[in-house]
């Protein structure tokens, strides 16, 4: 191997992301949890979601386990991972800088910890069943012990008892649960019952119960004084890897709750009742996204659950919602209603219409009798009745104004204003006599203008805007809105804008309106089919200019897609950012208090609000399904969000609102939740960076790459069917992505309202083979006069084609230009090459070879080369066969993984390959005028003991090249030669791709993914 | 979650099944032999995790179509049942059991075997250090079982997931056998972490001599073979183990189907000839001054 020089191209870590394998949380300091992220350990604030304290614990090793012992306070923390182990003092986390000193070894994994009764022991539990007991003050071994079986193990738990007993129980590759005595080195039980690999074990703390999962998706409950079985739970939907106990019941009712976590990325609390044989499922908590949630712990105080996730999101759970203060949930049958404000309800009289004020929930009967629910949600007032308003009503109000809105069908119009104690202040009643039928009704308000919008069902009747004034609730103005010309409209959302004075409609039909109020009111513009869908659900105010009267909004449609929307100067309509959620019927958003997007809804039997920033569901509610009369209230009150859901069940009304909590949602956000697989770095707006990655999750997510190292996601985007080969820019406003089913996306990149990304075009399919997939593309742009008008591009495919398109930013489509096929092997790379001022297509294969065509002749028929960029000469543009293979060398033994380039002269260019091979090399490529050769200069076969997947070229001396045996190192290319300048272990598995962000001033930082990613300086 | 899975139909898959071979597998025990010669002179066999038995399949048409001694023999072990395959004894048990090793040892009723191989792989949970640790220990349990069948320059071939701490585990078999080799077969997916360890020439330990003993783990097993396996130390100090890279070696014709590729039914592509012609790539020479090497050199 090649020797070290120490002095330049050290990297120093900055940041990671990950898998969170290790969650604790303590009994005597509750406001502090502990996470194992990768090697560090953590400490957080669960009340600030602060970071206290960090240490890197292993210089190797994943934490897989953390426990401490605790008397009064926290004393020591024993951390595990893999067959590396530390002791340190609860106090010494917290010492600044430097990490853990020493670092202690088993000769196998380790499954679990445990301290003895006086923590002057620690246990010690090994993946071969063997427990190892270790003295905690000098840290010497005292001696190994085992029950006689030494099996492979999947999980294990030791508890040390009060009275003097250690019991271990471990979960086998095969159906058994062993429980064991460790004083006495025996077999107490093998307790039969699950199928297949047992993944967690858990005892309670007295020893009476023990709680275990296993590959079958069951959890079940053992009585361990009988080695019975008790009950069993069933409900994950993939294997469950976690298990916890809390809320024991007191004596007279003997019962516990069990946090669970899964492959399903749920996590579920689980209640068991002595005698009953059934472990009840009580709640779903959808909280991680990809592969797993890989770490679990309950703080049973506070009675908060901790999950952390192959996403590397770490998730607060509250697991005592309904005592929290401010918490309800109550329901309300008619009869209920009657007798407490002494009505007499008709013979199948039922709540038809409610508007929530926010003090209060008004009601319509189908009998026109007026209800309002109020003081807190405690109490029913009759109003009064009026036989007009029967089952046909529309009932609804002015957000934020006490103002109820009821109409009925013959066009009559009621508005009841009500103060903070829920008492009419004031009414009014006005009537719609430009409708020949009326249909439906809508309202909007700002700060100071009310509006009610109608329409007709006669369609060709214009749309009628009434604005009201708010005092007095007369009708300040009416008017009436066209409609578009032989256009179907049935209005569904409605949104009024004070500083444009638009009013902007959405309909079904795909079809948004949007109407100038400034003078007399015009159609300004309509836009039919640009977003996707039927029906707009809701409209909410993102920003607006009032000099340009250019809007920003965003809005859903109810089949689950939602939209960022900008109207320009022109009124032209362009979309931001466009998504989608997987299934379900989207009904509105808005924002919480940290600004994240919020998307709410129902899907099956469920009304959910669903964080979109984050990606994990706030709340779910089961009310049976979207087809019911509903209300969603919502506000922020002290930074947290406060909803009311109220809904109709068997003609009862429900009400469910949370409570006031004084501790995170969250403590980090996460990432992928399955390996990345590309990025590629933009520049953002204000020198900030952004960070757009692909992942075997099938998502590409925009996040901002913080000169810190730190990554804070921004949007997820879900369009993609298959996980992303391969994430690169075209400039810093578009980039694309590839994936199977021969997907390639061009994304656009846009900073206001806020930084994200949305689907600009894609190239239509060849086939529908879905294992045909796009493996990499290069671009190189199109300028007219300094602008880039638009990009060529070449594709390369898994079937060995290779395509070259053109694609221009007005007429947003993709013309092919060249078509052709390499072998049949699958292509991995693809680089344009520009020597001696003209274009070839460079391509790195399964096959080991590198191989360049000769695009030139096709190209500049189209194209002239100004630079690194083209101008188009002639757009007569028809596809041609690719057929000029000047070079096809072979420079590694199998795939080429990872490729880069740097020129040297115009005719000259360096290329760093590494490979499946373990190989890295560096090759030249020379232009002589008359051909071009490649001949490889340095090779370092064993440059890594596994294949190289990253190689990103730093400057003139350096590249950088990362490796799946998780190791990162820098060459040196300086004399065409590689030397190993540096060798380090990054914690990132499956380690395979990497891209570089240049900070200017504050110097390069590179990110490295795989499981998760890192982020390091140089 | 299906969305993301490869179309599993490839052309080895469809080739395994015109040719009668129970998976697509046998292609990969196929190109390691054309590469290593690994069936010649072998008649006894030991094939681990071996369901559902295409390298079974392999072995036994290798072996007994033959001429062959009386000895010959094949065993195959597999956690799950298999259907019978000619001359092949089959046994379902679980590799990593100290017992399992005993009753293959009978079955070949004291004899040595020529050749060794296991192509097992645990369910995968997706904790990346964890499944490449419980990797190594079948690797373990095969490697055991080989220590005490294999005879003197017997072979041994078993699967690897060449993640993180692969260098250790060739480090090791650098000390039992006269070669260790990564290779990579054409019909094991450049996308997948899969290799196979190709350990030829056994040389057992002096001075140590195999002990199947039902309260030794694996780990315990190889304690005092001294091949530079970690242990537990009375002050827990972890060892610095011996890490060594083994030579890469792709195998399989570079014209052999590409498992990562896609294939459109039936069609074969025109191949293009290149205007220059190539020259010897670079490794070929590495792999001439490696041969004969072993990687704790
Ligand atoms: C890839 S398949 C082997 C395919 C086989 N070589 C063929 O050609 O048909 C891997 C096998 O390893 C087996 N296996 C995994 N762990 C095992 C264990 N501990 N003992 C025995 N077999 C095991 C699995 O049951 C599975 O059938």
């Amino acid at each position: 191997m090649a020797t070290y020089s120490s002095k330049s191209g050290k990297f120093h870590p900055l940041s990671h992301v990950g898998p969170i394998c290790a969650l604790q949380s303590l009994k005597t300091l509750d406001d502090v949890v502990l996470a194992g992220e990768g090697p560090v350990l953590k400490a957080y604030n669960v009340r600030s979601g602060q970071l206290i304290a960090e240490k890197r614990v292993f210089p190797r090793n994943k934490i897989h386990g953390i426990k401490v012992y605790e008397n009064t306070e926290p004393k020591l923390v024993a951390i595990f991972g893999g067959r590396s182990l530390s002791v340190i003092s609860f106090d010494d986390i917290k010492l600044p800088g430097n990490p853990v000193r020493k670092e202690y070894g088993v000769e196998d994994w380790i499954f679990a910890v445990e301290f003895s009764c006086d923590g002057s022991k620690l246990y010690i539990l090994t993946a071969h069943n063997v427990v190892i007991t270790v003295d905690v003050s000098g840290m010497t071994l005292i001696d190994t012990r085992n029950c006689g079986w030494k099996s492979i193990l999947y999980s294990g738990c030791i508890r040390s008892l009060k009275d003097g007993r250690v019991l271990i129980c471990c979960g086998t590759v095969m159906d058994g649960i062993l429980v064991w005595d460790l004083n006495e080195s025996k077999l107490i039980y093998n307790l039969k019952g699950h199928e297949g690999s047992i993944f967690d074990v858990e005892l309670s703390e007295s020893g009476e119960y023990l709680v275990s999962c296993s590959d079958d998706r069951s959890i079940k409950v053992w009585d361990l004084a009988k080695g019975s079985l008790l009950a069993t739970g069933w409900g994950h939907g993939a294997r469950i890897w976690g298990l916890d106990f809390f809320d024991f019941g007191d004596q007279d009712e003997p019962s516990f709750k069990v946090l669970s976590s899964s492959e399903d990325c749920t996590a579920r609390v689980w209640k068991y009742i002595k005698g009953s044989s059934e472990l009840v499922q009580e709640k779903l908590l959808v909280c991680h996204t990809g592969r797993s949630i890989w770490s679990q712990c309950v703080n049973d105080k506070l009675k908060l659950g901790f999950t952390g996730g192959a996403d590397g999101k770490l998730k607060i759970h509250d697991l005592n919602e309904e005592s929290r203060s401010g918490y309800k949930n109550s329901s309300w049958s008619i009869s209920k209603i009657a007798g407490q404000t002494n009505t007499i309800f008709a013979k199948g009289e039922a709540i038809k219409g409610y508007y929530d004020f926010a003090q209060g929930l008004v009601t319509l009967s189908s009998e026109g009798k007026f209800f309002v629910w109020k003081d807190g949600f405690t109490k029913w007032e009759y109003l009064f009745e009026d036989k007009r308003f029967t089952s046909y009503s529309i009932v609804t109000g002015f957000e934020g104004k006490r103002i109820v809105v009821v109409r009925n069908k013959e066009g009559n119009i009621l508005m009841v204003k009500f103060d903070e104690q829920c008492r009419q202040v004031n009414s009014n009643e006005i009537q719609i006599t430009d409708c020949s039928k009326v249909g439906n009704m809508l309202t909007s308000s700002t700060d100071d203008r009310l509006f009610i919008l109608t329409e007709s069902l006669n369609p060709t009747d214009p749309l009628v805007l009434q604005e009201v004034d708010e005092q007095t609730l007369e009708v300040k103005r009416t008017d009436l809105l066209p409609k578009p010309q032989g256009e179907k409209v049935s209005i569904s959302a409605v949104l009024y804008d004070r500083d444009t004075d638009y009013l902007v409609v959405g309909s079904r039909f795909a079809t948004i309106l949007l109407y100038d109020l400034q003078g007399e009111p015009t159609l300004s513009a309509y836009y039919k089919n640009l977003v996707k869908g039927d029906t707009v659900s809701g409209l909410a105010l993102a920003s607006a200019k009032k000099e340009t009267r250019e809007i920003f909004f965003y809005l859903t449609m109810k089949d689950c897609r939602y939209y960022i929307i900008n109207i320009d100067e022109d009124r032209k309509m362009q979309i931001v950012e466009d998504n989608q959620l997987q299934r379900g019927f989207l009904e509105g958003l808005l924002f919480d208090g940290n600004g994240d997007f919020l998307l709410y809804g129902f899907k099956s039997d469920v009304f959910y609000i669903w964080n979109e920033t984050r990606q994990f569901e706030v709340a779910r509610i089961i009310c049976g399904g979207p087809h019911r009369q509903w209300s969603f209230h919502h506000s922020i009150e002290d930074g947290i969000l406060r909803y009311r859901f109220i809904f109709t069940r068997a003609s009862d009304l429900q009400l469910i609102q949370n409570g006031t909590r004084d501790f995170k949602e969250f403590i980090n956000s996460g990432l992928h939740g399955r390996e990345v697989r590309s990025m590629c770095v933009m520049n953002g707006k204000d020198e900030a960076k952004l960070l757009v990655s692909g992942g075997e999750d099938t998502t590409v997510k925009l996040s901002e790459l913080k000169s810190d190292g730190s990554i804070e996601l921004l949007w997820t985007q879900r369009q993609h069917g298959s996980g992303l080969q391969s994430v690169h820019p075209v400039n810093d406003e578009f980039v694309m992505s590839s994936s199977a089913r021969e997907e390639l996306f061009l994304w656009k990149v846009s900073q206001e309202p806020r930084s994200c990304l949305c689907l600009y075009r894609t190239i239509k399919p060849s086939s529908s083979h879905p294992d045909l997939r796009v493996m990499d593309f290069d671009t190189i742009e199109i300028k007219e006069q300094g602008k880039a008008v638009g990009f060529v591009v070449a594709t390369v495919y898994s079937d060995s084609h290779i395509r070259i398109w053109y694609f221009n930013y007005e007429e947003k489509s993709f013309k092919m230009l060249i078509n052709g096929q390499y072998k049949t092997c699958c292509i991995l790379l693809t680089r344009f090459l520009v020597l001696r001022g003209k274009l070839y297509l460079m391509i790195a294969s399964t096959n080991g070879h590198l191989s360049v065509f000769d695009v030139n002749s096709d190209l500049s028929r189209y194209f002239k080369l100004d630079g690194n960029s083209l101008t188009v000469l002639s757009d007569k543009f028809e596809v041609s066969e690719l057929d000029n293979l000047i070079v096809d060398q072979q420079i590694h033994q199998s795939s080429i993984k990872a490729l880069d380039l740097r020129y040297i002269l115009d005719s000259e260019i360096v290329v760093v390959t590494g490979g499946d091979d373990n190989a890295l090399i560096l090759t030249r490529l020379i232009d002589d005028g008359s051909t071009i050769s490649i001949t490889p200069i340095s090779f370092a076969p064993d440059a890594a003991a596994s294949t190289i997947t990253c190689v990103n070229i730093l400057d003139q001396d350096k590249v950088f090249v990362a490796s799946v045996d998780q190791k990162v190192r820098t060459w040196d290319i300086s004399r065409y030669d590689l030397k190993l300048i540096d060798d380090q272990y990054t914690t990132v598995a499956d380690t395979g791709c990497a891209t570089v962000a240049d900070f200017g001033e504050k110097g390069k930082m590179v990110v490295i993914g795989g499981a998760g990613a890192s982020t390091c300086k140089l | 979650m299906g969305k993301s899975s490869k179309d599993k139909r490839d052309l080895y898959y469809r080739r395994a099944k015109e040719e009668g071979w129970r998976a697509r597998s046998a292609f990969k025990l196929l190109q390691l032999n054309e590469q290593f010669d690994l069936f010649s002179g072998v008649t006894r066999v030991v094939d681990l995790c071996a369901a559902p038995g295409s390298w079974s399949q392999v072995l036994s048409k290798e072996i007994f179509t033959k001429d062959h001694s009386p000895d010959a023999r094949i065993v195959a072990v597999d956690l799950q049942p298999m259907s019978p395959i000619d001359h092949v004894t089959t046994l379902q048990a679980d590799i990593t059991h100290p017992k399992t090793l005993e009753r293959i040892m009978e079955i070949f009723g004291g004899k040595k075997a020529d050749f060794v191989c296991s192509d097992g792989a645990p369910d995968v949970t997706g904790l990346h250090d964890l499944d490449e640790y419980i990797q190594a220990q079948l690797i373990l349990s095969a490697l055991q079982l080989a220590t005490c069948v294999l005879k003197e320059g017997g072979s041994f071939v078993a699967k690897i997931f060449r993640g993180r701490d692969i260098d250790l585990l060739y480090s090791q078999l650098g000390y039992l056998f006269d070669k260790v080799i990564c290779a990579k077969p054409r019909a094991s997916r450049s996308s997948s972490l899969e290799s196979f360890i190709v350990c030829i020439g056994y040389r057992p330990r002096a001075g140590w001599k195999p002990e199947l003993r039902p309260d030794l783990s694996t780990e315990e097993f190889f304690q005092d073979m001294g091949i530079g396996r970690a242990r537990l130390h009375s002050d827990l100090a972890v060892d610095d183990e011996e890490r060594k890279v083994a030579p890469f070696i792709a195998c399989g014709d570079l014209n052999s189907i590409d498992s990562d590729a896609t294939y459109s039914r039936g069609e074969v592509g025109r191949s293009l000839d290149p205007v220059q012609m190539p020259t010897a790539p670079p490794y070929k020479r590495a792999l001439e001054r490696k041969r004969g090497e072993q990687p704790s050199e």
